[in-house]
């Protein structure tokens, strides 16, 4: 299938939608697929072979956050450019209700249309406020995904209509270090990863937990990595546990991998907003007993079968029992790294690629294409349709629009 | 009282009726336009059901030939998915009855159990892939057409018949419950 996906975030800037694209497209091409995508990019950028940039996102306020990204007529041309160059049987566009490419594509798009929906929100005035200008779009949606019950909910508020719930997909290999990196049983190492001067990462929770802890687990080791401001959270420390906390700074996909694969525990004490957890996927993959707090995101992906242990969150005094808990008890931490591996395999691309494959199939139908080029052919087709069909023309469901390729002894079978 | 209105008063009173007027015709023909977008996606929905459903018949009948079940079953697992084969009118109820019977001989005639081949399993696993699919489809093409109803319906779309000669699209309903949720 030709199947085009649009990213409304700059590719060049890590994040969530972002690398969930990436990771798809690579699926897809495995599978045998014709991928594009498309995506806000500075010039400059190395890009994957498969990716177009549609020029430079600009930074906006838009529904509470600022987000980068890329409207405005040129940008409107450089989409329609890309359809007509492509001609594909599909479009996948992500997160359609952000004003950026996702938006424009869906405005120009004449093909079966799949849309995923990633986030989780309350704030819903400014989408109220712009309903009329994306309700043409989303009508032109065939298909919704969510990533998760939240943003199926935030989704259902929004714009309405039912979802099929896909989760988020990690190669769960990549994460997988085989033998050369084990834990020590002894030890006490705790490892924290994300954005931690964002308060709604929790760091602070983990920090009021740690002199509890300490009080208990004299070696506590506590690593701490990610973008932000180390200084600026090194004052907030008490003198008693500022010893044992290192910050890392930010660390690259292999050393992220060492840090979770030699963790006896890995916290992920989020207060909220989180609408999906790859993060605890990729500290399962790895083998780290996992402490999170209860938010539905994360219980979602742990699963009721005990692949990690919750709190409630924000709870400090709780965390701090939890952690106090796994680390007094390699057994336990065992137990908690096997069920993890195994759960995390629910999120393997393996998985959730085959079920975004199975969501494109039921929408859309591989045109036959004659050989050659026939992108002009088709795209003059298109523009007839769309000018002279009567509305009359549109309704009657046309059966014959797929060639039965039934194999030829069958077909015999069922000549006779 | 007219007769006190000046030139001004009727140049006002035009300007508001003229505006008003633009108004209704873009909410007009922005809801014509809609509709029309909607009953594309229906076609497209319906297109991408219909392929699946040949596609799963196909399945089921290599299946039938191939996966080498006893002879009751396979006889059976044929005759259903050929009959569902077997028709011209796009979405006639003989053929939902069809596509009804095909599910439910599926789901009758478990898959052979035990060590199998590997194309007998590769088979097994196309059969199930297109059961999953025409689920998906069939949802996401009734979603679809109640959308586009639920918009036909408002009262000035009837009134004004926006929706122009376009029949009303129908659900399409027939048993698809297989496979069932793991």
């Amino acid at each position: 299938m030709r199947i085009g996906l649009v990213c409304p975030y700059s590719f060049d800037v890590p994040g969530g939608v972002q690398l969930h694209i990436r990771d798809l497209a690579d699926y897809l091409i495995d599978r045998g697929h014709e991928v594009s995508v498309l995506a806000p990019a500075e010039e400059d950028t190395e890009l994957p072979s498969y990716v177009v940039s549609a020029g430079r996102a600009v930074p906006v306020r838009y529904n509470g956050s600022v987000a980068r990204l890329a409207f405005g007529p040129i940008v409107a041309n450089r989409v329609q450019a890309w359809l007509d160059k492509h001609d594909f049987d599909l479009l996948h566009l992500h997160e359609p209700a952000a004003p950026s490419l996702s938006l424009l594509a869906l405005w120009a798009a004449e093909v079966p249309v799949v849309a995923t929906f990633h986030s989780s929100q309350t704030r819903s005035v400014a989408l109220r406020a712009a309903q009329p200008m994306l309700q043409p779009g989303l009508d032109k949606i065939s298909a919704r995904i969510a990533v998760s019950e939240s943003a199926h909910r935030t989704m259902a508020a929004h714009v309405g209509g039912s979802t099929v719930v896909v989760p988020n997909g990690v190669y769960v290999q990549r994460f997988c270090t085989g033998t050369d990196v084990v834990p020590d049983p002894g030890a006490a190492r705790v490892v924290f990863l994300g954005r931690f001067d964002e308060p709604r990462k929790g760091l602070p929770v983990l920090l009021a937990a740690l002199p509890l802890v300490r009080a208990q687990v004299p070696d506590l080791e506590v690593l701490v990595a990610g973008p932000g401001d180390i200084s600026e959270v090194q004052e907030t420390l008490s003198g008693q546990v500022a010893d044992c906390v290192r910050f890392l700074g930010l660390v690259s996909e292999e050393e992220k991998v060492e840090l979770l694969a030699g963790a006896n525990a890995y916290i992920a004490p989020n207060t909220g907003g989180e609408s999906f957890g790859i993060i605890l996927v990729e500290a399962m993959s790895a083998g780290a007993p996992v402490i999170a707090s209860e938010l539905e995101a994360f219980t979602a992906v742990l699963g009721d079968q005990g692949a990690g242990r919750v709190f409630p969150v924000g709870d400090h005094r709780a965390l701090a029992a939890e952690m106090v808990r796994v680390l007094e008890d390699p057994v336990e931490q065992e137990r908690l790294r096997a069920a993890a591996r195994v759960r995390a395999l629910a999120f393997d691309w393996s998985r959730v690629g085959a079920r975004i494959e199975a969501v494109y199939d039921s929408v859309a139908v591989e045109r036959e294409r004659a050989a050659g080029d026939s992108v002009g052919k088709h795209r003059e087709a298109a523009e007839t349709r769309a000018w002279t069909a009567p509305i009359a023309a549109a309704v009657s469901t046309p059966r014959a629009v797929v060639n039965r390729r039934v194999s030829r002894p069958l077909r015999r079978w069922l000549d006779r | 009282m007219i007769s006190d209105w000046g030139p001004l008063e009727f140049a006002i009173i035009g300007a508001v009726l003229l505006a008003l007027l633009l108004a209704v015709g873009w909410y007009l023909s922005y809801t014509a336009v809609r509709i029309d977008r909607l009953h594309h996606r229906v076609i497209g929905t319906a297109a991408a059901l219909d392929a699946q459903l040949v596609r799963r018949a196909e399945a089921a009948l290599e299946v039938a030939y191939v996966a080498g079940i006893d002879p009751a079953s396979a006889t059976l697992l044929a005759a259903a998915s050929a009959q569902a084969l077997d028709h011209d009118e796009p979405w006639s109820q003989e053929r939902l009855d069809a596509e009804s019977q095909l599910t439910e001989v599926i789901r009758l005639t478990e898959s052979p159990t035990g060590e199998h081949l590997v194309e007998v399993a590769e088979l097994l696993t196309r059969l199930q892939g297109a059961g999953e699919r025409v689920k998906l489809a069939r949802r996401f093409h009734n979603e679809a057409v109640s959308e586009t109803r639920q918009v036909r319906g408002h009262r000035l779309v009837r009134a004004l018949r926006l929706a122009g000669s376009a029949r009303v699209p129908l659900p399409i309903n027939f048993d698809d419950d297989w496979p069932r949720e793991a």
